[in-house]
């Protein structure tokens, strides 16, 4: 991994991220944003599972409404963290806390493909509320485990490399 | 007291002192910031964009509002109380900061079109909430505004990290 970071470093696309000053920073400002925007859409499809919001609409309508722009945000989240481990290899690529992040994520994405593609199992037809314990267990779960990756993301630069 | 003045005071704070101290308190302080900014930039957007006419046109405006906005003001709380921690940190150099400054204008702003949004154009919103080509062009145009100015703010944000190393933790 070393090897591979230091050839990154060298390559020819990494030196041109390192040498422009705005490349990183335009970068995190768009990561940010797609944060923002894949946590929100998440979390309006989650208060609607639990009866909070938009309960004059189905739990399947708000996942339509809500899920394009949750991967859509995941695409945005994937593209802009491939340039800022392009701009900092040695950075991202030996660093415990980015890995904890990755292995995170990669859990994230599975449980709400999972989620997606079962929801018409357990939706909730308009104007249904009733909330059953799983069910906010998991809601809370999905938020908490948000949380703990955005942790994670900050914490790459506080964290020494291997 | 001028403003060199009023920056060293709050600098000098006990506050301020213990974020400088502590090792973890500046990084605890950024990440609860993203959350906070996450939640308010995501809700503000969703209501933002249904006024604009772009996506939840099948929902009234006022029920998107009633869904979004309480937490867009705990967004606003939790980055506002967070950043208000890393300002005190180092607020001699946060407030010579141009970028900083730059952006505590765009966020007065924000402020000023969320006012005029609330006490002028949403006074007639029961005329318009229900049909989405029926809202407004002043409350379309403050929407835009509104999207607009909050990403600003986000990347002026962003830029302060880059203009001044606040926390002497910080490897990058």
């Amino acid at each position: 991994m070393h090897d591979f970071a230091n050839w990154l470093y060298y390559s020819s696309a990494s030196e041109t991220i390192q040498n422009v000053s705005w490349i990183i920073p335009a970068t995190q400002t768009v990561h940010i944003l797609s944060i923002a925007i894949f946590f929100t859409s998440i979390l309006m499809i989650v208060l609607r599972a639990m009866g909070l919001a938009a309960r004059e609409q189905s739990l399947q309508q708000v996942a339509d409404r809500f899920m394009p722009w949750a991967w859509g945000a995941a695409l945005l989240l994937l593209l802009s963290g491939l340039v800022l481990i392009l701009g900092e290899p040695t950075r991202e690529l030996l660093n415990p806390a980015f890995w904890a992040k990755m292995a995170l994520v990669l859990v994230v994405v599975v449980a709400f493909w999972q989620l997606q593609v079962r929801l018409p199992a357990f939706d909730k037809p308009a104007g249904v509320t009733a909330v059953t314990a799983p069910q906010v267990l998991v809601s809370v779960a999905i938020m908490a485990a948000l949380c703990v990756v955005i942790f994670l993301g900050r914490w790459i630069a506080y964290t020494q490399p291997f | 007291m001028d403003l060199g003045g009023i920056l060293t005071f709050l600098h000098e704070t006990p506050v301020g002192a213990w974020v400088r101290s502590s090792e973890n308190a500046f990084p605890a302080a950024e990440v609860v910031h993203v959350i906070g900014i996450a939640l308010l930039f995501g809700t503000i957007a969703i209501v933002d964009l249904r006024l604009i006419g772009v996506v939840g046109r099948t929902r009234p405006a006022k029920a998107v509002m009633k869904d979004c906005l309480p937490w867009t003001w705990l967004g606003f709380a939790i980055a506002a109380s967070s950043g208000l921690l890393m300002f005190l940190s180092n607020a001699e150099l946060y407030g010579v900061n141009t970028e900083f400054r730059i952006k505590m204008v765009l966020l007065a702003l924000a402020g000023v079109n969320m006012l005029v949004f609330e006490f002028i154009l949403r006074r007639d919103i029961a005329v318009w909430s229900e049909d989405p080509a029926a809202v407004p062009m002043a409350a379309r145009l403050s929407a835009i505004v509104s999207i607009g100015l909050w990403i600003s703010v986000v990347t002026y944000g962003r830029w302060v990290g880059f203009t001044l190393n606040a926390s002497p933790f910080a490897m990058f």
